[in-house]
């Protein structure tokens, strides 16, 4: 895009370059690309970089709540190591302990992305280009699923290292990676099953602020019902196929094994564990059936 | 050499028949797409774009069908939509870098060239700023360099000068034309205004009521007609002269106090020479004026009873 124009000749070397823009003629890389550079946008817009500070509060301010329990976990067995070397909660239970915050860092963060784009209407530009309804949503997906995947993820693999920096945590190499592998899975589990979700109620609504509060009140309205019924009467436990906002939580138990003790589960669901994970993935496909759905039928161009 | 070229192509919304069964070709230059609003312009970009399917027809662009080679051939376009499309709450270089990654350049030259579209647009400093604190004249001009920070074989232009005062409109055309001549880009200039379409296209597709109207290079459809016009020096002397035109089969009008002759070829002087002597007619002053492509328009419209009421929104006639 800079040439040169004129020589000046002597010894000088100098130049004149010419500094207007030139038509770019080089390689362009193809749609894969398009897919991982909206990828890196979107996740960059849901933390609000690039942006003006004012977009940044939210996500950092829930984002580093969400590690708190965790370090403070950490910290008390470095204070106080009254466990008799093991670690004081279990992963299942820090996914429990977390998982409020977790909610309010999706139901804030997350529905933002999409709506935005189609209030702004430059999803007409992304779709002007090599990316079409498919690749894009695949990108958001994988944006989204990134960003929820910072605090389900983030906090109990940092409660993995605290642990095994004071001791306490698995014993050798293998049992660690056993337990990060168990992390990964089920920390990418849930933020995949809430980033459908999210993406489904975003794409009913037009205003972030509906949206999440919509997002709540799908995750919450029917588990508390679900809830009561299972607590009060003798309905079968493959009610909580039912209740979105549980599954998630049954699932990460059956992944790291059921806890005793307080922090156990109220209710003990006795549930095949392959009926937990269809009626996840269930929820899940559902969920981006509606998306697929809604944006195929958007009109953009107008 | 044709760009983009249509054959009886029909798209339908519903009950609404956008486009009904329209051919025609588009090639290098710059090409007007003019057309009264709901003519089919923006349904027309969006099958060059791939991002709806013709009900029957064919098209193709760069050779290929955008409906089943949509991502290739989305690469190698750009496009502005009429309406406001970009996010405000991102800087004017950040959205037009992305959206150039995205159009597959790689980061760095990207980054670069975000900068260097932005400055020849004539945003400088400017282009730090957060889209939704921009004027609308600014954002126009963000979403031209957008369009063409990839270097698109194509440049799809809806409405770009909507919004815009006379003095950035006038801006906005150079620049188009500047795209469409100096940086080697054909482009497509959608538009409802007759004389942007003029000032700066080299060839123009007329739409109306989803069919093509008239289509050509401008000199030959504005061009192969023109007009005599002549003050006349004395009181009802237009309408003896016209008489004896008349009796030449030349056809003239009054038309604000002064005559018009319609040229057809060079006789036409001789016997307008011979009707003025003949009348006594005294000329004040005479000069020829080319029909316009709004003239062309109407002509056109007057032709088809279900359109011959109606003018484009901001004719200036």
């Amino acid at each position: 895009m800079t040439s040169p124009v004129a020589g000046t000749g002597g010894g000088t070397g100098a130049r004149i370059l010419d500094r207007r823009y030139q038509r770019y003629t080089g390689p362009r890389k193809g749609q894969a690309h398009a897919i991982r550079r909206l990828t890196l946008h979107a996740f960059q817009r849901f933390l609000g970089l690039r942006r003006p500070g004012k977009y940044k509060i939210v996500p950092f301010t829930i984002g580093i709540l969400c590690y708190l329990p965790t370090i403070a976990f950490i910290g008390i067995a470095a204070l106080i190591p009254v466990n008799n070397g093991t670690a004081l909660v279990s992963y299942s239970q820090l996914f429990g302990i977390i998982s409020g915050l977790v909610g309010l860092f999706i139901v804030t963060t997350g529905p933002g992305g999409l709506i935005a784009d189609r209030n702004s209407k430059s999803l007409s530009l992304y779709l002007a280009s090599p990316l079409d309804r498919n690749t894009y949503l695949l990108a958001h997906f994988a944006a989204l699923m990134g960003t929820l995947a910072l605090v389900t993820v983030g906090p109990p693999l940092l409660y993995l290292l605290g642990s095994m920096f004071q001791g306490i945590g698995p014993a050798g190499v293998g049992a660690a990676a056993a337990t990060a592998g168990k992390i990964v899975l089920a920390g990418g589990a849930i933020a995949a099953y809430y980033t459908a979700l999210t993406m489904a109620v975003a794409s009913v609504s037009n205003r972030a602020a509906q949206a999440g509060v919509l997002l709540f009140l799908a995750l919450s309205i029917p588990d508390a019902l679900v809830g009561a019924a299972l607590l009060n009467s003798d309905a079968p436990d493959a009610l909580l196929l039912l209740a979105p906002g549980t599954l998630p939580d049954e699932l990460v138990r059956r992944i790291f094994g059921p806890v005793a003790g307080a922090l156990q589960a109220p209710i003990e669901f006795h549930l095949a564990t392959a009926l937990v994970v269809v009626g996840t993935a269930g929820w899940a496909l559902g969920a981006l059936a509606l998306v697929w759905y809604r944006y195929h039928r958007l009109d953009i161009s107008r | 050499m044709t760009v983009i070229r249509g054959e009886a192509v029909r798209k339908s919304w519903g009950p609404t028949v956008a486009l009904d069964g329209a051919s025609f070709e588009i090639g290098k230059g710059v090409t007007g797409l003019l057309g009264p609003n709901g003519a089919g312009k923006t349904t027309l970009i969006g099958l060059i774009l791939g991002l709806h399917k013709a009900d029957s027809g064919t098209l193709t662009v760069l050779g290929r069908d955008p409906a089943t080679a949509g991502p290739d051939v989305r690469g190698l376009l750009g496009y502005s939509p009429e309406h406001e499309a970009l996010p405000p709450d991102t800087k004017a270089q950040d959205i037009v870098r992305q959206l150039a990654e995205i159009h597959g350049l790689p980061r760095k030259e990207a980054t670069a060239r975000a900068s260097d579209v932005l400055q020849e647009v004539g945003l400088g400093e400017e282009r730090l700023r957060p889209v939704g604190t921009m004027s609308t004249g600014q954002k126009q001009r963000v979403k031209l360099a957008q369009a063409m920070v990839h270097g698109p074989d194509i440049v799809l232009l809806d409405e770009p000068t909507n919004g815009l005062d006379p003095v950035q409109r006038d801006d906005m055309l150079d620049l188009i034309a500047r795209i469409g001549s100096k940086l080697g880009m054909d482009v497509v200039l959608c538009s409802h205004l007759l004389e942007e379409v003029e000032r700066v296209a080299d060839a123009v597709v007329i739409l109306d009521a989803g069919r093509v109207a008239k289509q050509g290079q401008m000199s030959d459809l504005a061009g192969s007609e023109s007009e005599l016009v002549i003050n006349l020096d004395g009181p009802d002397v237009g309408s003896k002269v016209i008489t004896r035109l008349k009796r030449r089969k030349v056809e003239a009008r009054q038309e604000n106090g002064e005559l018009v002759v319609v040229l057809k070829n060079e006789a036409t002087y001789d016997s307008v020479r011979d009707a003025l002597a003949s009348a006594g007619a005294g000329v004040r002053r005479m000069g020829r004026r080319r029909l316009r492509l709004e003239d062309v328009f109407f002509e056109e419209r007057a032709g088809d009873p279900s359109t011959a009421s109606s003018r484009p929104n901001g004719s200036a006639k």
